[in-house]
């Protein structure tokens, strides 16, 4: 490993950087980033994106660091094949995406028109018999009716158009999403899966984690994954130790004395700083 | 949960992915007061502006991944033929368990399944 600091070059797979003024996220970004010049080093993998950086008051995911490590020595489970089933199936589905607000508005705007039609026609109606009571001439309300009438069987028939259109886009939509159930439910398994297959690859790591714990300079007591007590930070010690990822790991106000005793227990590359 | 209130309609919100499902979740949990009742991936919504509006949101945010229906309670007596309520009880009173609906019907008075199926409410 290569490390920028201060102006100057430091190499060596085991760099003891404490006193001088870097920061750790800083070379934690240079280590994931290929491109960063600060740091050229082997490039990092999953184990390493879950505790490649350890640091008193961290977070450690327990089961997904140990399931990360069982990973990367290569152990899968019987839930790897349908697991890629269910990837394949989603890759595959793409439900259609049925717009009905413009078929809604389409008969809301024509049941708007027949309303305000039947109105007219109301009002048509009226003067013809206003003027048929009053004995007057009425040829001409007479057309105005018809006119009316004839408008308002337009705007009916432009609704019937209108509700069997949305009627038909609603069936479209409801295939759609059946489609989206079933996506659902594949979303749902392969989230089960997943879990248990961690759940089955964690376990087998206990031994070597509980091992790993009592190997580490710190007063922990060793313990299997489910029951350790100590820090996560210990715990993310250990997996590092058991999975040594290949990428450098940035370790703060850890437990080692020096960087040669962290490379020595942890089996890779370390940067404390 | 709140009870279901008096007003009878409400809007049915029903959630096609997980992400629609979160937010509806979400959803249910800051505005139980409209949020009338929640089935996993669906819920009742009361069906005023603010029911609405939430359904909408909902909408907005995850499109055809949620869908929104107005429902109203069942009147069987204003809304169902006598014959559909009779068979019902009927059938729910016959003697042998096992029975599907459409061989109890047969050679009864009762509706086949068939002809119940052609005909909306």
């Amino acid at each position: 490993m290569r490390l920028r600091v201060d102006g100057e070059t430091v190499v060596g797979p085991a760099l003891d950087v404490r006193d001088r003024a870097v920061a750790p996220r800083t070379v934690l970004a240079a280590i994931r980033d290929a491109a960063d010049p600060q740091v050229a080093c082997r490039a990092p993998g999953r184990v390493h994106e879950l505790v490649g950086h350890v640091h008193p008051g961290m977070e450690c995911s327990l089961q997904r660091a140990l399931a990360a490590a069982a990973r990367s020595r290569g152990q899968t489970t019987t839930h790897r094949d349908p697991l890629d089933a269910i990837d394949e199936e989603l890759a595959a589905s793409s439900p259609a995406t049925v717009d009905l607000a413009d078929a809604r508005r389409r008969v809301a705007d024509a049941s708007a028109d027949v309303a305000d039609r039947r109105e007219q026609v109301a009002r048509a109606s009226g003067r013809v018999e206003a003027r048929r009571d009053a004995e007057l001439d009425d040829a001409a309300a007479t057309r105005r009716l018809r006119e009316a009438t004839r408008r308002l069987s337009e705007a009916e028939t432009e609704r019937i158009a209108a509700e069997q259109a949305l009627a038909s886009e609603r069936r479209r939509a409801r295939e759609a999403r059946d489609e989206r159930e079933r996506r659902l439910r594949l979303v749902d398994r392969r989230r089960n899966l997943e879990r248990r297959a961690r759940a089955e690859l964690a376990a087998r790591e206990a031994d070597r984690f509980e091992r790993a714990i009592a190997a580490l300079p710190v007063d922990a007591p060793p313990a299997p994954p489910e029951e350790f007590a100590g820090p996560d930070a210990v715990a993310a010690l250990a997996v590092v130790r058991l999975a040594a990822p290949r990428a450098p790991v940035v370790i703060e106000e850890g437990p080692f004395r020096h960087a040669a005793q962290a490379r020595a227990c942890l089996h890779g590359p370390v940067v404390l700083i | 949960m709140v009870a279901l209130s008096p007003r009878s309609v409400v809007l049915l919100v029903i959630t096609y992915s997980q992400a629609a499902r979160q937010s509806l979740r979400n959803a249910c949990n800051g505005h139980p007061e409209t949020a009338v009742r929640r089935f996993g991936r669906a819920a009742l919504f009361e069906a005023t502006e603010f029911g609405a509006f939430l359904a909408l949101r909902l909408r907005e945010k995850h499109g055809g991944d949620v869908q929104v229906e107005r429902t109203a309670p069942l009147n069987e007596f204003a809304e169902v033929p006598e014959r559909v309520r009779t068979a019902a009880a009927a059938y729910e009173a016959r003697s042998h368990p096992n029975t599907p609906y459409a061989k109890f019907a047969a050679g009864t008075d009762h509706p086949s399944p068939e002809t119940l199926r052609d005909v909306e409410l």
